[in-house]
């Protein structure tokens, strides 16, 4: 790390002063960040698309494939909408789903593995992180919310499947259980005792009437990138609600030294250029 | 007492104590309110093994038959809409399902072919897999109803989990060695590579002043020194190579790995067998729930439909067995390896239990008298909103032969009064 | 507590000032999260240890000794702490805001962002941490109460910490700081209020669970509640800028001068790498 370029001038009020102010505010906010997403964007994925990420014979090419995309475009999206409008900042996405699977990894670790002795290769979370590096990427260049849900939203939903296939792969072998045709994940989850999730629980693909090339993956990655774009809409207007900067009177005002009057605070009035 | 528990705790915590002895818990199966336990899946004829101590990589097989009871109850899914699995109740991973069969066939995943009324034979192996003292039972699960849980067996297991191998076979001809370590080189090396592209990218942006000075020029309209085109040649780089890794990834994986199947989610089909006319039939005058004496009193009438006389030799609700001791083939019937908490020998006592003649139809008293009501939380019928009970009356004649009937209604709370015996 | 300079510009004394001034207490910050940090990690050992042992039946007299009695623990030590630090707090406001000296403020904005910071980490344990090993531990019992050893800890004590943690926040804002104490801001509101609600909205979860959830699914709709209120951290966007606003509009101004912006934007910030 660099001190400031004078070197000597880092007196209180001085410029060098500010910058290192400014500095250690990035840090602390940065902090933040990475811990709120693991915390509330975990949530939100574990109770919308948990199930498929946390059992190796819940990804399906059905739902597995359309859902999870969808449902984590949404912090992304909203993210963005925070760190691109006001600061021009294009990784909010790749924050994102660094933090989440980070967040993933730790109970996978530490509650799935240690706790209930789950083995790993059932309970491997799914990467979405090269879909979320594109959708920065695409924002970064064109600059523009709509290019970013069209391109960005589409490529996010459609790097899904390939992206985790090479890890999935290896899981969708056949083998012969007892005289029934199964994959290997299916075997991995029909071994290893799940108490309170039996197998009819699972949604998945359980027969497809028509198929392209014999394959339901690329419909529903093509499906998926579809909602990713609107998806990526809403989120961006919902990221612009949450920043929405209204303020209500304060009726225990007075006890803080107050007048009775209502001012509003010099920081609430927008940056004048 | 109290104290010497607390410091007793406090010095667990302290001392990172892992495995104290300790009484086998059951797994929250009496929490299931009593209505779920008696009227649904009436477990009986389960044949446990007589060893209860293994090693880890040891099978274990229960084997028995269950009967769907006639009497659903209405807030549940019936069977046959519903889809069923086969499991075994067990906490986790510590024991594996080996094989799952009813009626002989495998069923690996669920099924739609269990009905009410019928009569289905099960067989359940499991493998252990890690030591420590534990309940094992046999489990239905059925969907909108839960896990219905048959009776069970405390096994210990001893040995370790590091032994334990569960190895598989690929159609296409390579062999899994351990079906827990599969393939985890390459997840852990997909992860950590996205992982460090990903820190790399936010690294990039970290190492410069980020929020207040962006702020100011994002207001002062100062795209190009928001965004410089180093950065976009970087990002142009960056995404020409994220995109290129991923198909060519996927190429790689699709000619490394040409076989693959869909995840298997069809329904296992189950042969099922006609259903059994019952020979005796049992029709409830009043059941009676005595709650001071633990005891259950239904007053029912029975028709012999048999050719032979028969008398009542066991009541069986909620996997607990009252067995009336003076009737020598039902104590018979008892199998040595049956747990003695619920085959409960001298628990029945039947006001008249001469025997019933081909024919004849009879008023009798069966009194169900033991602290298991208590144990098992069945106490709980009385709060429930459906006041009722059910269950299997199995009735014997002289040659030994065994005739089920079903037997279920309402029941009343006594709080007070002596059952008058 | 008395501020430092109150002419509010160029600091000119010759007295030495340390260099992060404007931040007194990042030691206290990393003290409570790792004071936070050991609390859980002694209790995710604890049930290691007894959750194996005693949580597995709720209706054994284990039970009520090794788990009730954490239950009683975490939520009596949760409810002290909370009416402790509310009360401190309110009892040692700033009574007198109108007259708050600008580098005070800033101080206190830099508290306020620790306190934060400490919130945000006490969610993740509940949103993260302990949120998706729930998951794991159904896998082991049956579902049970609503007690188990895993929703003791999580819904019991890590859900009523963050709540605490999150009002604090919030009486801190409203009494040390004029952005949140002159009026009410809505983003702060709901970034409080939003998470907060995830513990009323237990009621819902355990009903459900009693009357027709017997399966362990975790992406039920009756979990909804939580994902929705989990988005409300989003709101945490629209507090930072509120921070940057008041920084830019008012702080900065008055401490560094008109000119602030340009020693921001022209010179090469130390701590850059």
């Amino acid at each position: 790390m660099a001190v400031s370029e004078s070197g000597s001038d880092s007196k209180l009020g001085s410029g060098a002063d500010l910058r290192f102010l400014s500095r250690i505010f990035d840090f602390a906010v940065a902090l933040i960040v990475l811990m709120l997403l693991m915390a509330a964007f975990h949530v939100h994925a574990m109770l919308t698309i948990g199930d498929w990420d946390f059992w190796v014979d819940w990804k399906d090419e059905r739902f597995w494939v359309v859902i999870t995309p969808v449902l984590l475009i949404t912090f992304p999206a909203a993210f963005q909408y925070i760190f691109w409008e006001n600061f021009r900042l294009p990784f909010a996405a790749t924050l994102c789903l660094l933090a989440l699977v980070l967040a993933e990894w730790i109970t996978r670790v530490t509650a799935f593995n240690m706790w209930a002795y789950m083995p790993f290769s059932m309970v491997w979370p799914a990467t979405l992180i090269p879909g979320a590096i594109v959708l920065d990427l695409v924002l970064m260049l064109t600059g523009n919310m709509l290019m970013t849900a069209i391109f960005g939203g589409m490529a996010f939903g459609l790097m899904f499947y390939p992206g985790n296939w090479p890890m999935l792969a290896a899981f969708m072998q056949p083998v012969d259980v007892h005289g029934s045709l199964m994959s290997v994940a299916d075997q991995i989850g029909y071994t290893y005792t799940r108490t309170s999730t039996p197998e009819y629980l699972r949604i998945i693909n359980r027969g497809t009437l028509r198929t392209f090339g014999g394959s339901a993956a690329p419909v529903s990655a093509f499906f998926s990138a579809f909602l990713c774009i609107i998806m990526y809409m809403i989120w961006w207007q919902i990221g612009k609600f949450f920043c929405k900067l209204i303020t209500i009177p304060n009726v225990l005002r007075t006890h803080m030294g107050y007048g009775q009057e209502e001012k509003p605070n010099e920081g609430d009035l927008p940056l004048k250029a | 007492m109290k104290l010497e528990r607390l410091v007793f705790a406090l010095l667990a915590l302290t001392l990172f104590v892992t495995a104290v002895p300790a009484s086998v818990l059951a797994h929250g199966e009496r929490n299931q309110e009593p209505f779920l336990r008696m009227r649904t899946v009436q477990w009986y004829d389960v044949k446990f093994p007589d060893k209860r101590e293994y090693a880890v990589n040891d099978l274990i097989e229960i084997s028995g038959k269950f009967r769907m009871h006639y009497d659903w109850p209405q807030v549940l899914e019936k069977p046959g809409e519903a889809a069923t699995f086969l499991g075994i109740a067990v906490p986790g991973p510590t024991f594996t399902r080996e094989a799952l069969d009813i009626n002989g066939k495998p069923v690996p995943t669920s099924t739609n072919d269990i009905l009410i009324g019928h009569d289905y034979d099960f067989r359940v192996v499991m493998k252990a897999r890690r030591p420590g003292d534990n309940h094992i039972h046999p489990m239905l699960s059925i969907e909108g109803s839960g896990p219905i849980i048959g009776p069970g067996i405390e096994v210990k297991v001893t040995g370790s989990q590091d032994d334990y191998v569960k190895s598989s076979q690929i159609m296409t001809g390579e062999k899994i060695e351990n079906l827990e370590t599969y393939n985890l080189t390459t997840v852990v090396t997909w992860h950590a590579f996205w992982i460090a592209v990903a820190l790399s990218w936010a690294l990039y942006w970290l190492a410069r002043p980020l929020l207040i000075p962006r702020f100011i020029m994002v207001h002062n309209k100062e795209w190009d020194r928001l965004i410089t085109p180093t950065d976009r040649k970087v990002g142009v780089v960056l995404l020409v190579s994220v995109i290129s890794v991923v198909i060519g990834a996927y190429v790689y994986t699709d000619m490394k790995y040409p076989t693959t199947i869909p995840l298997q989610g069809g329904k296992t089909i189950v042969n099922n067998t006609p259903m059994i006319e019952p020979k005796i039939t049992v029709s409830v005058d009043r059941g009676e729930y005595y709650v001071p004496g633990r005891t259950l009193t239904v007053v029912m009438n029975v028709t012999n439909n048999a050719d032979a006389p028969v008398r009542l030799g066991e009541f069986m609700s909620a996997n607990l067995r009252f067995i009336d001791s003076s009737v020598p083939a039902a104590v018979a019937n008892v199998d040595s390896a049956y747990p003695t908490d619920y085959a409960l020998v001298g628990s029945l006592k039947v006001s008249d239990n001469s025997p019933i003649q081909p024919g004849e139809t009879r008023s009798i008293e069966a009194i169900a008298s033991d602290t298991a009501w208590e144990r098992e939380r069945l106490v709980g019928m009385l709060r429930s909103p459906d006041n009722s009970f059910g269950g299997l009356m199995f009735f014997f004649d002289d040659a030994g032969n065994r005739y089920i009937a079903n037997v279920g209604g309402p029941i009343l709370p006594n709080f007070q009064k002596s059952t008058g015996e | 507590m008395a501020s430092l300079d109150t002419a509010g510009t160029v600091e000119t004394s010759k007295t030495k000032t340390p260099k992060m001034w404007f931040w007194t207490s990042p030691g206290k910050m990393f003290l409570a999260m790792a004071v936070i940090a050991s609390g859980w990690l002694i209790q995710r050992w604890y049930q290691q240890w007894a959750g194996w042992e005693f949580g597995m039946d709720s209706t054994h007299p284990d039970f009520q000794f090794y788990w009730m009695n954490l239950f009683y623990f975490n939520l009596a030590f949760t409810a002290a702490l909370g009416i402790g630090i509310w009360s401190y707090l309110w009892l040692t406001r700033d009574r007198d805001m109108v007259n708050l000296a600008p580098r005070e403020e800033v101080k206190r904005i830099f508290n306020f962002v620790g306190i934060l910071t400490c919130y945000v980490f006490a969610v993740y344990w509940a949103g993260s941490f302990f949120a998706e090993q729930d998951a794991a531990w159904h896998q082991v019992a049956i579902r049970d109460t609503s007690f188990t050893p895993s929703h003791i800890v999580l819904f019991y004590g890590a859900f009523p910490l963050y709540i605490v943690l999150g009002i604090t926040s919030y009486v801190y804002a409203m009494t040390r700081l004029p952005i949140y104490s002159r009026r009410i801001s809505i983003p702060l509101t709901m970034a409080v209020a939003g998470p907060f609600m995830l513990m009323p909205n237990l009621g819902f979860n355990e009903w459900g669970h009693a009357f027709w959830a017997f399966e362990e699914i975790f992406t039920a709709p009756i979990h909804y509640g939580f994902v929705i209120f989990g988005w409300t951290a989003l709101a945490l966007g629209g507090v930072l800028m509120e921070v940057v606003n008041r920084f830019v509009n008012y702080l900065f101004p008055t401490i560094y001068g008109k000119d602030f912006a340009k020693e921001l934007t022209d010179k090469k910030s130390p701590m850059s790498l």
